[in-house]
């Protein structure tokens, strides 16, 4: 597979806080690559420095296997924190200024200011938008000339949820035409549900760089119940597949090995003479992988 | 380059402020400069007043020092445009839209020098415009090829005063801010000048070298010249002025693209 991006050892420096310690990653072409990160983690900084508007004090990064110039630029689509256009010009003479910059005809803004569901709204002012109605025109102005990478910080922010399952409805749209997104968010449901594959930074530093499904694991945990839960917690902690258990809302919660099955589980409960009442397996959430790589780094 | 100055034309295009004042700015300067004559009969100094007749302040070649140096005052003005297209685009966030969409930063910068020497061509087209109309019917074409080096002179000057605007509008940011410093630099820095510099240097001071290129031309009409008081008639653009002038001008220039190819946006 082709490498898009390459990141080497990037440092940004803000005088004594480290946004960015050596930060390495390589996005390969056609796949949905979140990066994720708790607050101040060094997301934007990674972006921006991507898009030459933050120097970085170390470090090397290349675009489709060259040095970055503004040309590498254009192939890129981006919308880096909040929709930025000149207020007093109109949708359609905003997307022309996109247009000249990246050297494109205008003939695709009426198609774009469609798909974003802006046709009505193209005469008005940037200005009269809604909040939403900037966010999409971003996205119009991001694919206006078919990025082979878009580039989204938190596109979802300050949307309400009807705005949020727009956004990544067009986002999966996008995707599926084989364009390569490069997502910020620390909205871990946000990435879960449009990722393919996932970075975790923390001050700086990635924790973990890899496909979604290689974080989220085969492992499953199962939530069981029976008449008698003493003695069906006591069997699940002899279970030695059992990395885990705990009690929440009347069932216990029992975390198995990468590749066990609720199956398994269940014949160890019958040779144990415990007959279960309630038995659910339960796919862990990104969020739970997220809050355990970063409480493990914290160890 | 084309592209760039049609990149900035597309973004002013939609901004009325900006044609609200040019077009303010030349309406009132062409009364200005047609009304010459009428402000100068006004103005009195220690009970004496300039003795010149309308013919013989539209003749050429004196027309163009009299309407340049007239201009030069009007287009003081128009430097806050320059700050305002620029900071606008800090205010906005649009400039690192810009760099984010493909532009590189040395190629913003070019777009707004390309609209400072644009602006300044303007201006220069405009005097010329002027000093023909109100020469040819006020007086006649006789001497009208002499005496253009003062519209090169108006162009390096106003230039030279755009590009300084530029550089504080590039340096602070923000508009009202850019304003002040522009102002306090003319008071403050003027002064500190005059304090540290000695003499000869006090002369080569990036403003006072602009200012000096169409210099005050009206003494000539001082009927009894009292020497001590005006000093010498400049009716020409000095050399070492224009040299000063362009060095300066490529200083202001050079520090535009070095700060902005040097920051986080
Ligand atoms: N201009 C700046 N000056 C000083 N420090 C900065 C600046 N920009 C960012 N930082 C610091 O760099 C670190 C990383 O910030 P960054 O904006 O990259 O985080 P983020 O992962 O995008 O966070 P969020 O999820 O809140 O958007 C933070 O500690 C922040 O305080
Ligand atoms: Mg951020």
């Amino acid at each position: 597979m082709e490498t898009v991006l390459e990141i080497n050892a990037l440092t940004k420096q803000y005088g004594r806080v480290r946004a960015l310690d050596a930060l390495s990653l390589s996005v390969e072409r056609g796949t949905v690559f979140g990066l994720l990160g708790p607050n101040g983690s060094g997301k934007t900084t990674t972006l921006g420095i991507l898009l030459d508007i933050i120097k970085p004090t170390q470090g090397t990064f290349s675009w489709f296997g060259q040095p970055p110039t503004h040309e590498s630029r254009k192939r890129l689509g981006s919308i880096l924190e909040t929709p930025n256009f000149y207020p007093y010009l109109n949708g359609i003479d905003n997307l022309k200024i996109v247009a000249d910059i990246k050297g494109v005809g205008y003939d695709r803004i009426g198609q774009q200011l469609e798909m974003v569901n802006l046709n009505e709204r193209g005469q008005d002012k940037f200005k009269t938008y809604s909040l939403g109605m900037k966010q999409r025109l971003a996205l119009a102005a991001a694919t206006l000339h078919q990025p082979e990478v878009l580039i989204l910080d938190e596109p979802t922010n300050g949307l309400d949820p009807q705005g949020i399952a727009e956004v990544r409805d067009l986002i999966r749209q996008i995707a599926e035409q084989g364009t390569t997104i490069l997502l910020a968010s620390h909205l871990l449901d946000e990435v879960q549900k449009v990722c393919s594959h996932v970075a975790v930074l923390k001050k700086g530093k990635t924790l973990f760089s890899g496909a979604v499904d290689a974080v989220l694991g085969q492992s499953v945990a199962v939530d069981v119940a029976a008449d008698d839960m003493e003695q069906l917690a006591k069997a699940a902690e002899t279970f030695a597949k059992a990395t885990g258990t705990k009690t929440q809302s009347g069932k216990l919660r029992v975390d198995l090995e990468d590749g066990t099955t609720a199956t398994e589980f269940n014949a160890w409960c019958i040779s144990q003479g415990i007959t279960l009442s309630h038995l659910s397996a339960v796919q862990r959430s990104l969020e739970q992988q997220f809050l355990e790589l970063l409480a493990e780094d914290a160890q | 380059m084309m592209n760039l100055l049609k990149l900035e034309f597309r973004k002013l295009k939609g901004y009325r402020p900006f044609w609200v004042l040019l077009i303010l700015h030349y309406g009132f300067l062409f009364i200005g400069m047609a009304s010459l004559s009428g402000i100068l009969s006004q103005i009195e100094f220690s009970g004496q007043g300039f003795s010149f007749t309308k013919r013989a302040l539209y003749a050429f070649p004196d027309v163009w020092q009299n309407l340049g140096f007239t201009a030069k005052w009007f287009a003081s003005f128009l430097g806050i445009l320059v700050i305002n297209s620029l900071t606008n685009e800090y205010s906005y966030r649009t400039n690192r839209q810009n760099i984010i969409d493909g532009l590189s930063r040395t190629q913003f910068v070019t777009s707004k020098v390309l609209l400072v020497f644009t602006m300044a061509l303007l201006g220069t087209v405009f005097l010329w415009l002027a000093g023909t109309i109100l020469g040819a019917t006020n007086s006649s074409f006789k001497g009208y090829f002499t005496g253009w080096s003062f519209l090169g002179g108006y162009f390096v000057s106003v230039a030279g005063f755009y590009m300084f605007c530029l550089f504080i509008g590039i340096l602070v940011r923000r508009a009202a801010p850019a304003i002040l410093v522009l102002l306090g630099y003319a008071t403050i820095m003027q002064g500190l000048y005059r304090w540290k510099l000695p003499e000869p240097l006090l002369s080569y001071r990036p403003l006072k070298a602009f200012g000096s290129l169409v210099q005050e031309p009206f003494r000539r009409y001082i009927p009894l010249d009292t020497d001590a008081m005006f000093g010498e008639l400049v009716d020409y653009v000095p050399l070492d002025s224009l040299v000063a002038s362009l060095v300066w001008l490529g200083v202001f220039m050079g520090a535009c693209y070095y700060i902005e190819n040097r920051r986080d946006l």
